[in-house]
């Protein structure tokens, strides 16, 4: 590279200096004091008292934070299914030469991701309301009056029906990274396959899947890191309820510190947050990394 | 990495002189308000666009505007938030020890709130005034007192357990009367149920309405105020005596007969008040403040046939079937950092206008149950659901309000626990359980 | 640029088959979408109804238009004040956002320095963090350095909040961007701050419009700095003047839906104004392996 494209240090430094310091300031110190605040007991005001790791210890037997860890994980596992797979399924079929209106898909389907998650919430706990929801109406246009439920009042399927707003609300945003993703391997790479013989789903395994493995990694972790820190849309659809079964990490931390009064421990959940979804992510991107790796040596 | 030392270090500095310019900024704003004005700041939770509409909110922002006419040399800035808004957003501040001069605290908080040193104790500045010190019901400045100190003014009083029902739907099942005792209300359930009707409707959603309209008052049916009191010294009751498991019971038990509405955890009690006046159920279970919404917002046929009355005796139980759980539950506090001199006698003021006496009056003549005694008030304008619902709080035996009394920690299992009863995950006996390991945990930290 | 492989492919299999096949994913695909619109279209049309109507059908069209539900959320949300404060903050956090991540997503691209990885590594950690488990601390921090309610306050957090994904996206558009092109501007004597603002910034308009709308759409929706970091009325934003009203009518759902509805006002003309070069943008910056 030429030197004329090459700025001096200085001049480097400037450029990248507003971005670090402003991330860095509202980003990283706020982390850095939640980090400090976990060895201490504190309920808020100016008293502290240092009980270094017994916050970490109580979180090691705290079986609510470990079950809304679960809840979490349930999460990713349907985000994974009804975010990222279904999007890649959509993809291929807006690039199939048999689709209509491509644009009219892609246009509606991402709507619904320019949306506050207040309204999302908002929408959908009037969805699956039991006496003016639009899913028991349907119900009872099909005849099927007898399956009409308090949906919000299941504790059991209560995880699967909050995700579902998550992802009817991601899908389109996932279906256009795929495209993106697609559209840069189709030109080429489908001809060879036309020369194969490849046809359908077999193409789409044998072909598609192994060059797409970039784009479905990057949107994996995407998905991961959104399930894993999630909030507002419990929040405001259940508040975690009913009792705790749809509790999630952060919200439980928020919960500890707003209305159990306890910041220090509080703190220490968001640290362990962090910890635990970073090394989900690393899991996760070594898993896949391998896969691809082996598959790459395979096909 | 010598370069990210130097990126660390700029980025603080940056910091630095964004902190230096902010805070001339900041003194130069307080010299203002320095040369001579009173400046108070004031945070609460009652809503311009509520006056009218809910007693409290009336009378308590009707002082303020009578004290800014009155004291045109004091400045008051003012920050009105909902609810829930309030409740985060005050959690943040008290952290940071950076409250306004004057707040809300709900009395649940209070114990917390001491000993952290955020509020001040107004013992001294009420035994200057002691008429109005004096004109408070008895009992309602307890739960903001704390060994001895006052530390918060109360606003409204009365009972948090009410039930509101409605006559003509009892007598079409043969009860001229509320049912008096459980068989009866279970009995007057399963006719309802035979006609679609819900015997309560019930919203939980907000966490909080079941402990404190029907656990508190339920409880004490079965227990009586003794076994609170020895709660709240810590001296062997226990939330697995039979008492406690026995009242979860009751309620777990109209839950799964079906009396109460199918989405009785995903309502909020807005909601669960208007499944009322739509007819979708007989009854609900509210506090003192749902009167005026019954008396302005129920349709004519249902509001001519609401009655009120209270949880009857449970089988056995040691409590007062008379009694309701009230007393005051929310204050005003002052920030522990102002000191005596002309501020704080202005707030001491301030505080005077919004819950002494003549709002006191107003709110009693607009349907509420004020704090402070307001003696003789017109009640002719009162629509007599309300003036029934008056009549019952002050007859009324209060017993405590446990959601304000409980510490926190204990009030969040109870408040998750009871929706895992009534949606049928859990059982009473290891909600009890769940609950007294919180109760431990929290007496082995006192 | 269709795909020539998949009609051959189509070609060889039994007719009434590829019918079927494209008959059903035309379905799904119009079932999907379908799904996706007609909850909005009901929110919007039911916010015309009377509490009466609706409780009466929940699904059937309003009989007359009863427009004073907007007029209504208008005046009980005070919008106009509410909506000028949104747009200040929601714009100048954009522009900054834009500017950072176009500069710092260039140098990712194409320079070579030390820590550059350590770096992008970096602001991709903020994909992790949980702000509102965090909101204690961010409030200590902005208190403690006089930054907590000015109407500057919440760019700070929105723009750092906000610069992950962007980044990301624009050094993964600008890798795209051929070197010759530099190379080029570096023979004609520019230098390399001309080059980068007057060369390649034009170039990044697709990436830099879709980084705009995208953090436009999470900058006016942000709800839990807005409550915690601001005290004085004046300065609030939309989300939570919705919230107030949500609290003020939770049990009249058409007028509900009329605040609802003026809330995502702005970002639905936004969106629907600029969606196929939002769509477009997306997909050139997208990763592309």
């Amino acid at each position: 590279m030429g030197k004329a494209l090459r700025p001096s240090s200085w001049l480097m430094l400037l450029y990248l200096l507003p971005g670090l310091s402003i991330y860095s300031f509202v980003v990283l110190v706020p982390i850095f004091s939640a980090f400090r605040y976990s060895f201490y007991s504190w309920t808020g005001g100016p008293k502290r008292s240092f009980i270094g790791l017994d916050n970490y210890v109580e979180i090691m037997r705290d079986h609510v934070f470990w079950q809304s860890f679960l809840n979490n994980g349930l999460m990713t596992v349907y985000g994974l299914i009804g975010q990222v797979g279904l999007a890649f399924l959509f993809a291929l079929f807006l690039l199939s030469r048999a689709v209509r209106f491509k644009a009219l898909h892609r246009t509606i389907s991402f709507f619904p991701s320019t949306l506050a998650p207040i309204i999302i919430a908002f929408l959908w706990t009037l969805i699956y309301n039991y006496n003016y929801g639009l899913l028991n109406e349907g119900l009872k246009l099909l005849g099927l009056e007898r399956l009409a439920q308090s949906w919000l009042d299941l504790s059991g399927p209560i995880v699967l029906l909050v995700s579902i707003p998550l992802s009817w609300q991601n899908i389109g945003f996932y279906t256009l990274l795929m495209l993106a993703g697609l559209s840069a391997i189709n030109k080429e790479v489908l001809e060879v396959a036309e020369l194969d013989g490849a046809t359908g789903f077999r193409k789409a395994w044998y072909v598609i899947i192994p060059l797409a493995k970039p784009t479905l990694m990057v949107a994996s972790l995407l998905c991961i890191a959104n399930n894993m820190r999630g909030f507002e849309h419990i929040y405001a659809m259940t508040g975690g309820g009913p009792g705790n079964a749809s509790s999630v990490m952060a919200l439980y931390a928020y919960d500890t510190s707003f209305l159990r009064f306890r910041y220090g421990y509080g703190s220490a959940l968001a640290i362990a947050i962090m910890a635990l979804t970073l090394l989900i992510i690393l899991l996760s991107a070594f898993a896949l990394q391998r896969k691809r790796s082996t598959d790459g040596g395979g096909s | 990495m010598k370069k990210w030392q130097a990126v660390l270090s700029v980025s603080v500095t940056c910091a630095m002189l964004m902190n230096g310019c902010s805070n001339e900024a900041e003194t130069s704003n307080g010299s203002k308000s320095a040369d001579g004005q009173v400046s108070i700041k004031l945070m609460h939770r009652y809503q311009t666009s509520n006056i009218g509409k809910s007693p409290e909110d009336t009378a308590v922002l009707d002082g303020v505007e009578r004290f800014k006419k009155d004291h045109p040399e004091v400045e008051i800035v003012e920050e009105q938030l909902q609810n829930e808004d309030y409740s985060i957003k005050a959690q943040a501040l008290a952290a940071a020890d950076d409250m306004p001069d004057v707040f809300i605290v709900p009395g649940s908080w209070m114990t917390n709130f001491v000993a952290n040193g955020i509020v001040l104790p107004l013992n001294e500045e009420l035994d200057k005034r002691p008429e109005w010190r004096d004109g408070y019901r008895p009992g309602t400045l307890d739960a903001g007192t704390r060994d001895g100190s006052v530390y918060g003014i109360p606003i409204a009083a009365g009972p948090t357990h009410l039930i509101y029902y409605n006559a003509d739907l009892f007598a079409d099942i043969g009860y001229d009367h509320f049912p008096k005792d459980w068989d009866e209300v279970m009995d007057a359930g399963s006719k309802l149920a035979a006609k679609g009707i819900n015997l309560f409707s019930y919203g939980d959603k907000g966490k909080g309405y079941a402990l404190s309209s029907w656990i508190s008052a339920l409880t004490d049916r079965y227990n009586g105020p003794a076994w609170t009191e020895s709660i709240l010294a810590g001296n062997g009751a226990a939330f697995t005596d039979a008492g406690f498991i026995q009242a979860i019971t009751t309620m777990s038990n109209l839950s799964k007969s079906g009396y109460l509405n199918k989405d009785m955890n995903s309502v909020d009690g807005d909601t669960m008040v208007s499944y009322y006046f739509e007819g979708r159920s007989a009854a609900f279970v509210s506090g003192i403040w749902s009167a005026m919404n019954v008396v302005n917002n129920a349709p004519d046929n249902v509001k001519n046939a609401t009655k009120v009355a209270v949880f009857p005796a449970a089988p056995g139980g040691k409590g007062n079937p008379l009694a309701s759980s009230g007393g005051a539950g929310v204050y005003y506090s002052i920030n522990a950092k102002i000191k005596p001199g002309p501020k704080l006698d202005a707030i001491m003021t301030l505080l005077e206008y919004m819950t002494g006496s003549q709002s006191a009056k107003l709110m009693a003549e607009v349907g509420g149950f004020p704090a402070f005694d307001p003696g003789q008030f017109d009640s002719a304008k009162l629509h007599p659901i309300a003036l029934a619902a008056y009549e019952a709080s002050a007859a009324a035996d209060a017993t405590k309000i446990f959601d304000l009394w409980f510490d926190a920690s204990i009030v969040e299992v109870i408040n998750t626990e009871i929706q895992s009863v009534m949606s049928g995950a859990r059982t009473p006996e290891q909600m009890a359980e769940a609950v007294q390991q919180a109760y431990k945990t929290f007496l082995s930290k006192r | 640029m269709e795909l020539r492989a998949e009609l051959a492919a189509e070609r060889e299999s039994p007719h009434l088959m590829r019918f079927g096949k494209k008959l059903a994913m035309n379905a799904i695909m119009l079932l999907f979408t379908a799904s996706c619109i007609f909850p909005l279209l009901w929110l919007g049309y039911s916010s015309l109804k009377t509490q009466a109507e609706f409780s009466n059908s929940i699904i059937s069209l309003p009989g007359k238009l009863h427009f004073e539900n907007y007029a209504e959320a208008i005046k009980l949300t005070n919008m106009p004040q509410l909506s000028l404060n949104s747009i200040r903050v929601t714009a100048i956090s954009v522009v900054l956002i834009v500017l950072i991540a176009f500069i710092t997503g260039y140098f990712v691209a194409r320079l070579q320095f030390k820590g550059k990885r350590l770096m992008v590594i970096y602001y991709l950690f903020g994909l992790l963090v949980p702000i509102h488990a965090l909101l204690v601390p961010v409030y200590l921090l902005f208190k403690e350095t006089g930054l907590a309610d000015h109407w500057y306050t919440l760019v700070i957090p929105y723009v750092a909040f906000n610069l992950s994904m962007p980044i990301l996206l624009v050094s993964s558009y600008v890798t795209g961007i051929p070197k010759e092109i530099e190379e080029a501007a570096a023979i004609d004597g520019l230098s390399f701050s001309r080059t980068m603002f007057m060369i390649i910034m034009p170039m990044a308009v697709p990436v830099l419009t879709t980084v705009a709308i995208l953090q436009f759409f999470a900058c006016w929706n942000e709800f839990s700095f807005a409550l915690v970091l601001l005290k004085d009325a004046s300065m609030r934003t939309v989300p939570l003047g919705m919230s107030y009203f949500k609290s003020q009518y939770s049990t009249n759902y058409p007028q509900l839906m009329a605040g609802m509805v003026l809330s995502m006002l702005p970002v639905t003309i936004m969106y629907f104004a600029f969606s196929s070069r939002i769509i477009a943008g997306v997909m050139a910056g997208a990763v592309k392996g």
